[in-house]
């Protein structure tokens, strides 16, 4: 699936920002948590000092107001004496303290008790306040009174209601009498649920209970505390913060904790034991603030970010978006468009590079790869219309096949030489098909469809020389196109109208026959005739000088049948028509009989011609035409004897090292050559001198190296000059191929049958 | 007396080859082509036959056919005279039966007089005669 990369960028930084907002969130959340609840627990132990305060204020009010009670004329004297004790007296008396109680507002019932614990005076039904005297917890207050303190009991649960009551002791004293100071006790006893009033001040959703040493509940501040979500129980003491209070951690704060509604809660309790340190004061005190609310302002702050923070989140993405478009997405978006135009083929695709970052550097990049592309193309462009340029130029025909699709192309001349112009129209147009080509050869004999095949299928070339195709000849060529890894694409095949060629060739044919013949003829005429004369009519010519003009002529005719000789010797050899007669020949006989021949004009010179015999000796025989190879050797030693004018000639010959020729020497000690004299030789016309003036002096058409060489090379060797010291002499050489073990044993010479031979007279009309 | 019959298209070559025969005490008979030759051959009874190869209407290598079918005139030693320098029609003459093969133009006519003095020798002493 494709996902573009603007998206893929946005989930990452989305991911990021939520994965980093997270961590951030969590750290000030708890930072923010252990300081909300350092400080709800410092605000929790304020209210509970301040409630404990209160209560302890609460309580010393009523012990100054049973005091007040105690120290009353009436009450003293109603207790000290029971003589006193009328019906109108305790009538008024229990009137007087029935009014203190309601004018009090805290104070349930009041009985005075005397020493001997029996209940004189009471507003209360007298069996309860009888009952109420033997309670347990009456004595210990009790017991305080009779010592002359004010004391107070724990709270009480009172009857079946269990309603909690507490009970105040102040000692009742006799004011006349110094010997008993104390006649007897007040109690009062204070009703707990006006009591539980004060912690109603603490307001708001904080609740305070009040629980006794058992973990009894004793009461709280209100019924709707329980409607806060606040855990309120009867029986705290296997809680957590009952022991804390136990533990006297005079403020803990518990959090989180779980009630039925699942919210959580804070807690603080104290045990206040303060200022007011009456004796048997023994219940704690449990505040307990639901956490909701006491977080609730941490929240709404909270709440008040979370907004800020998405703005910022969307400013940061908006921002990135603009940015990764501008830097990145269009800079990559105009690479793929310059990209898929060069793809294309618009090579001239540049980028404008903006920046000088990664993007920036793809971009020169790509613009480096598209500039060598350009060149390239270019290149190929001005190859492809040089090729096109010059295969349209050919005068030869050529068809080139594609295998792939099966389809050809040629050149403009190929219709023509084919002569399939169709209605002179243009070859681009009007197309050929390999079938009718394979149609319009298959007169001339000639399956081109198979060639063609064949040449596509196995690699083969083709040459079908001398078609006659009409009143043409055509040469046929045929090559396969391979790739670089050897696949074959297809064929090249070349039409070559040789017709014009051929007749050339036929006409050069004859005109070397009738050369050889016409020119010959007469030159033969003049020398035999002249000899003739020379010999025949001595005694005519008596005169000296006209002996020597003709002598002149004759010796002029020689020449010029040397000169005829020379030039269709070369002629044909150029053209491959010397015929060749090879025998295995012992090399020592042709060189001795050219010696034989030469001597007698040598000595004329005055110069020698020797034969190096020990050299020659046991020399293997050789693979030559006779003639031929006597023609190189007179050749060699004739132009030896041409430069030489004093010492003479030296012929010798030995076995290369190879085994495989036999070199022949010819040593002169003539003028020798100058180095650059020597590149000129073996080459047609050339003399082996530095001007074309001089050349008459060595009397020759400077033909006879040339065609030495041919000939050496024809049969097999090389002609090479070995050295050459001006004025010391030269040495040419010249080797031969060894007559093999089957061409010595095979019978008669026979001409070589692969060369075209001097056309026969019978030829001529 | 020996009859060279000398056959010759050419008045330069076919007199100087005259001359010299003649010179050379030979009686000499010419014809100036083939047919003239074939004509002429078989009543001359010459004791040898110079042959031009290189003729009108007829060439030498034909009339060389002709001669050594004919019992007539086979036995007589022909000689094949030209200007062409190839050797395979030299090889031609002398499979069809004539005894050397003369380049014209690399012998001085006394040389060509020996050589036919050398074959008429030999061919009396029923050698063989070798190509030039």
């Amino acid at each position: 699936m494709k996902i573009s990369l603007q998206i893929k960028i946005v989930l990452f930084v989305i991911i990021g920002v939520i994965v980093g907002g997270s961590i951030t969130f969590y750290i000030v959340d708890k930072g923010t948590s252990n300081a909300l609840q350092k400080s709800i627990s410092s605000n929790l132990a304020a209210a509970t000092k301040q409630t404990s305060n209160k209560i302890d204020r609460f309580l010393y009010e009523r012990l100054v107001d049973v005091e007040q009670v105690t120290g009353r004329e009436q009450v003293q004297r109603y207790v000290n004496d029971p003589k006193v004790r009328t019906a109108d007296f305790s009538a008024q008396l229990i009137r007087q303290l029935s009014d203190f109680k309601v004018l009090a507002g805290t104070w349930a019932d009041i009985t005075l008790v005397d020493t001997k614990e029996n209940v004189v005076l009471t507003t209360d039904e007298p069996k309860l306040a009888d009952k109420l005297v033997h309670q347990t917890e009456f004595q210990s207050p009790y017991t305080k009174a009779l010592a002359g303190e004010v004391g107070y009991s724990d709270v009480i649960l009172e009857g079946t209601s269990g309603v909690p009551i507490m009970l105040f002791m102040a000692p009742i004293r006799n004011v006349s009498n110094e010997t008993q100071p104390i006649v007897g006790v007040l109690v009062g006893e204070l009703a707990w649920p006006s009591t539980l009033e004060i912690l109603k001040d603490i307001g708001g959703n904080t609740q305070a209970q009040i629980v006794n040493t058992q973990g009894k509940f004793l009461g709280d501040s209100g019924a709707e505390a329980a409607d806060e979500g606040l855990i309120l129980r009867k029986d705290y003491s296997n809680t957590e913060v009952f022991k804390r209070a136990q533990n006297k951690d005079q403020i803990s704060a518990i959090l989180p904790g779980t009630n039925d509604k699942k919210k959580q809660y804070l807690t603080a309790t104290t045990k206040e034991n303060g200022y007011l340190s009456y004796e048997g004061n023994n219940w704690y005190l449990i505040v307990q603030e639901p956490a909701d609310v006491a977080f609730a302002p941490a929240k709404a702050l909270a709440q008040e970010f979370v907004p800020l923070y998405v703005v910022a989140l969307v400013l940061a993405i908006v921002c990135f978006l603009i940015i990764n478009d501008f830097m990145v997405l269009r800079p990559l978006n105009r690479l793929r468009v310059a990209a898929l135009l060069l793809a294309a083929g618009d090579f001239s695709q540049r980028i404008k590079i903006r920046a000088k970052d990664e993007i920036g550097e793809l971009g020169q990049s790509f613009n480096n790869m598209a500039e060598g592309l350009q060149l390239s193309a270019q290149k190929l462009h001005e190859e492809h219309a040089r090729l096109k340029a010059s295969i349209n130029s050919l005068d030869i025909g050529l068809l080139m096949t594609f295998r792939e699709d099966n389809t050809i192309s040629y050149n403009a001349i190929l219709p023509r030489i084919l002569g399939l112009e169709l209605d002179g129209s243009d070859h681009e147009t009007a197309r050929l098909t390999l079938d009718q080509l394979g149609q319009k050869l298959l007169p001339s004999k000639v399956d081109l469809l198979a060639a063609i095949q064949n040449c596509q299928n196995q690699g083969k070339y083709f040459d079908l020389s001398e078609i006659t195709y009409g009143t043409k000849i055509l040469r046929i060529f045929g090559a396969p196109i391979t790739t670089e890894n050897h696949t074959i694409i297809g064929a090249v095949v070349l039409f070559e109208d040789i017709t014009d060629a051929k007749i050339l060739e036929r006409s050069k044919d004859e005109f070397f026959s009738i050369a050889s013949h016409e020119l010959r003829t007469p030159l033969t005429s003049i020398k035999g005739n002249t000899s003739m004369i020379l010999d025949y009519y001595k005694e005519v010519l008596k005169d000296d000088q006209l002996r020597e003009m003709i002598d002149d002529v004759h010796t002029s005719a020689i020449r010029l049948i040397g000169i005829v000789n020379d030039f269709l010797d070369a002629s044909r050899l150029e053209q491959g028509k010397m015929s060749f007669a090879y025998e295995s020949t012992n090399i020592e006989e042709i060189i001795e009989s050219v010696v034989y021949e030469m001597k007698a004009v040598l000595n004329e010179k005055h110069i020698y011609l020797k034969l190096d015999k020990l050299t020659l000796n046991e020399l293997p025989p050789v693979w030559v035409d006779k003639n031929r190879l006597k023609q190189v050797v007179y050749n060699l030693v004739g132009n030896a004897a041409k430069f030489t004018e004093e010492g003479g000639i030296t012929i010798s010959a030995k076995l290369e090292p190879d085994h495989q020729f036999v070199k022949v020497l010819v040593i002169d000690t003539g003028r020798g050559m100058t180095p650059e004299s020597q590149t000129l030789l073996f080459h047609k016309f050339q003399q082996a001198s530095s001007s074309l003036l001089t050349r008459d002096t060595t009397r020759g058409t400077g033909l006879g190296l040339y065609i030495s060489k041919m000939i050496v090379e024809n049969m097999g060797g090389k002609v090479s000059l070995e050295e050459s010291v001006e004025g010391k002499g030269s040495v040419f050489s010249f080797t031969l191929p060894l007559a093999t073990h089957e061409q010595m044993t095979s019978a008669a010479p026979k001409a070589k049958t692969d060369t075209i031979t001097v056309t026969s007279p019978s030829s001529k009309p | 007396m020996i009859k060279v019959f000398i056959v010759e298209d050419d008045p330069l070559m076919s007199r100087m080859y005259q001359k010299i025969f003649t010179f050379e005490k030979y009686e000499v008979e010419m014809a100036s082509n083939g047919e003239e030759a074939l004509l002429k051959i078989p009543g001359a009874q010459p004791t040898i036959i110079l042959l031009d190869v290189m003729m009108p209407k007829m060439n030498g290598l034909q009339v060389l056919e002709k001669l050594k079918t004919d019992p007539v005139t086979k036995s007589i030693p022909v000689v094949m005279l030209t200007n062409l320098a190839g050797q395979q029609d030299a090889e031609t003459a002398l499979s069809k039966g004539a005894v050397k093969y003369i380049v014209k133009s690399e012998h001085e006519p006394k040389e060509v007089a020996d050589m036919v003095q050398e074959i008429i020798a030999g061919y009396t002493r029923n050698d063989i005669p070798s190509v030039s």
